[in-house]
């Protein structure tokens, strides 16, 4: 039987007439990197907002570890704004220690984290510099320190790899994978799907104030994805039994064609064509990205919830 | 607790280790003293001594005598170059004196009063001695008026004002300067998002009460630096050779011994009293300059809210020194004194002049439970107002955040 670190039940915000969260279920295991997803406006933030307290829901229920979500829980709880902000004429060293205490730690104990977060990212040479002097790269990474210095149970990063050159954007990742091997569980909310797909193993997708999908990514994807193949052919073809995706023209003249087909009958495919008198030069199963299951999701299920598949 | 003393360390050492801080605590009292000394400059450099030509056709002149700022001197004809006035005594008849003051520029009402009384003076001895009154023998005899106010002297009196003043003139500065301060700190935080961290860690009303209590004590700390150098330099200036002609030791104990004689209210109750109008007023204003810093989303939109805000702090000021030397007991100065929103200003300026009691205890009552309604209104608008970000709410939107 999983632990789930963080279950809500039936969560409904409401700002006047206008419904951020139309009754949220979600259920994320400890130990798991959860993907959030979902267009602008479709409640994410809220969504973090109502589970770092930051907010009180206008109906439904929070739980952590089946406790009630309440203020005691915030130090066990690390976040990472999608908004970034520090105090700019404040050193780095006194900041982390600030935001350090504010989560529960001692003095002594904050001052001691912050320089080993920052020996690990080759900064403790900014300890006492400015914030506002550092390069926004830098910043990030002080900002990061802050949301994990406390060694939460739970980490919230809200598009945590904006800012970052693909350098630091690799240094951040490991941290992230790093953390999580130590037992903290992480909700990475972004719209870099590719990002998902390499860190997280579980995703939420929720759009207009509900929750899409949720579940294992591989299992979301088993039950979702329109599986794909690749052609490269001579000439466009027209088949009622086959659905052409996408279809671009090649510098040398052929055709790269996306059509769906189930991967176990690849060879009919490939017969039919050479039937219709196709040249085919390359055939390759492909699987289907996060942003065509979600694309895909949205289309079919505007306005009804799915059944979750279970965490 | 252990937070609000983490934001309140925070908050407080935030800004006494700005550069800015000192700078004010430093520079304020000396621009305020060199705003004394040129508005007494300006005043002397007024009050030039006026020189008067009396060209005499009565024999009144001879008992013209000099005044303080005006000197008359004798000339013959209509030799105007000894003054700026020529004064000429036309005519005197039995219940009449005809006189013309000539000049090319129009002299002052307060420089021709004095001129009519120097005349009408004149007009008196120059008809006792017409009468064969022998004038230095009556004169001898009409006894000398001297006039003490209180059972003080003069010093001690101008220094009840004196204190009357600075104490208001301190708590406007303090209440303006930071409340302004606190209001841009908490429109920074918003501007640079540091808010939606704070908020993740703590209630907004654990930050609010921070950072309001932050302020107040760097307000006392800037306060305690010039009230420990105010002792210093009188201790300094009795050193020099004294600012105050006492018996009473050096010049500190002899103007506190001074000021015993002269104030009814024990001085340290008179202390204490200014103490709780300070920081209530501090409390008042810093709360509702910190609602408006959570209301809008940059300083330049806070003014339509400021305005409203500190116009009762101005008033009340400018009654106080306009009203306060003139009437000390006037009606006006006895409402602004209990109304909360000005009694922060005007009742610890009529402290001195010994108030009744029951009025400082409705005054201290209505500031202080003023306070406990401005701050959970700020509250309330603090938690929705800080995570706000659209355009500056309307008062509408605002009553709707009162109410949620």
């Amino acid at each position: 039987m999983p632990e789930y670190i963080l279950k809500t039940d039936n969560l409904i915000k409401r700002y006047g007439d206008f419904a951020a969260l139309r009754g949220i279920n979600v259920a994320i295991e400890e130990g798991t990197i959860v993907g959030l997803l979902g267009p602008n406006g479709a409640g994410k933030t809220t969504f973090i907002r109502i589970v770092n307290n930051i907010l009180e829901p206008t109906d439904g229920q929070v739980f952590f570890y089946d406790e009630p979500l309440t203020r005691k829980h915030n130090k066990l709880i690390g976040y990472l704004p999608e908004e970034r902000g520090l105090y700019p004429k404040i050193s780095v060293g006194n900041q982390i220690v600030y935001f350090g205490m504010l989560k529960g730690l001692s003095r002594t104990e904050a001052k001691q984290k912050a320089r080993q977060w920052l020996e690990k990212l080759n900064a403790l040479d900014w300890w006492n510099k400015n914030v506002g002097d550092l390069s926004k790269g830098m910043q990030q990474k002080v900002q990061f320190v802050v949301s994990v210095v406390h060694q939460p149970r739970l980490l919230i990063l809200d598009e945590p790899f904006t800012g970052f050159d693909p350098v630091n954007l690799q240094l951040i990742k490991g941290l992230i994978r790093e953390i999580n091997n130590n037992g903290t569980t992480i909700i990475l909310s972004t719209h870099r799907m590719e990002q998902v797909e390499d860190l997280c193993s579980h995703i939420i997708f929720i759009n207009k104030g509900k929750v899409l999908q949720q579940g294992e990514i591989k299992e979301v994807k088993r039950k979702w994805a329109r599986p794909l193949v690749r052609l490269r052919v001579d000439k466009l073809f027209e088949d009622s039994d086959i659905n052409v995706v996408k279809s671009t023209l090649g510098e040398d003249g052929s055709w790269e064609v996306f059509v769906e087909w189930n991967h176990s009958q690849v060879p009919e495919l490939v017969e039919t064509l050479i039937n219709k008198g196709i040249k085919i030069y390359e055939v390759e199963p492909v699987e289907p990205s996060l942003e065509d299951i979600f694309v895909n999701l949205v289309k079919a299920k505007d306005e009804e919830t799915v059944d979750s598949v279970g965490i | 607790m252990r937070k609000l003393l983490i934001v309140l360390a925070f908050e407080y050492l935030k800004d006494v280790k700005k550069k800015s801080f000192w700078i004010a605590t430093f520079v304020l009292p000396l621009i305020i003293i060199g705003i004394g000394w040129i508005s007494t400059k300006v005043k002397s450099i007024g009050e030039e001594r006026i020189e008067v030509c009396v060209v005499d056709k009565t024999g009144i002149s001879q008992f013209i005598e000099n005044k303080d700022n005006i000197s008359f001197n004798k000339c013959e004809g209509a030799d105007t170059s000894k003054g700026k006035y020529v004064l000429r005594v036309d005519w005197a008849g039995d219940s009449l004196i005809f006189a013309t003051v000539e000049s090319e520029e129009m002299p002052s009402p307060e420089t021709l009063s004095d001129i009519r009384e120097t005349l009408t003076k004149a007009s008196e001895k120059y008809t006792f001695v017409n009468q064969g009154v022998q004038i230095d023998s009556i004169m001898a005899k009409v006894p000398k008026v001297i006039v003490n106010v209180s059972s003080g002297n003069k010093l001690t009196y101008f220094l009840v004002f004196a204190i009357a003043f600075v104490v208001t003139i301190i708590t406007y500065i303090l209440l303006i300067m930071y409340g302004t301060a606190v209001m841009n700190a908490i429109v920074e935080e918003k501007q640079r998002r540091v808010v939606e961290l704070l908020l993740s860690s703590m209630s907004s009303s654990i930050l609010l009460t921070g950072k309001i209590l932050a302020i107040i004590l760097v307000g006392f700390t800037q306060l305690t630096v010039w009230v420990l150098t105010g002792i210093i330099i009188i201790k300094q200036f009795n050193a020099l050779g004294g600012l105050v002609p006492t018996d009473a030791g050096d010049d500190l104990s002899g103007i506190i011994a001074m000021l015993e004689t002269v104030i009814e209210m024990p001085l340290p109750l008179m202390i204490v009293l200014i103490v709780l109008y300070m920081l209530g007023g501090m409390l008042l204003y810093i709360t509702l300059f910190a609602g408006v810093g959570a209301l809008v989303n940059d300083t330049r939109e806070a003014s339509v809210f400021t305005f409203p805000i500190m116009l009762p702090i101005i008033g009340g000021t400018i009654v106080v020194i306009n009203l306060l030397s003139v009437n000390p007991q006037a009606t006006v100065v006895g409402i602004l004194s209990y109304v909360p929103f000005t009694a922060p200003v005007v009742m610890p300026a009529r402290l001195p002049f010994s108030p009744a009691l029951w009025e400082i205890a409705l005054s201290l009552v209505l500031l202080y439970a003023t306070v406990a309604i401005a701050f959970w209104m700020v509250g309330k608008l603090f938690r929705i107002g800080l995570l706000y970000t659209g355009s500056r709410p309307t008062l509408r939107t605002i009553l709707k955040w009162l109410k949620a």
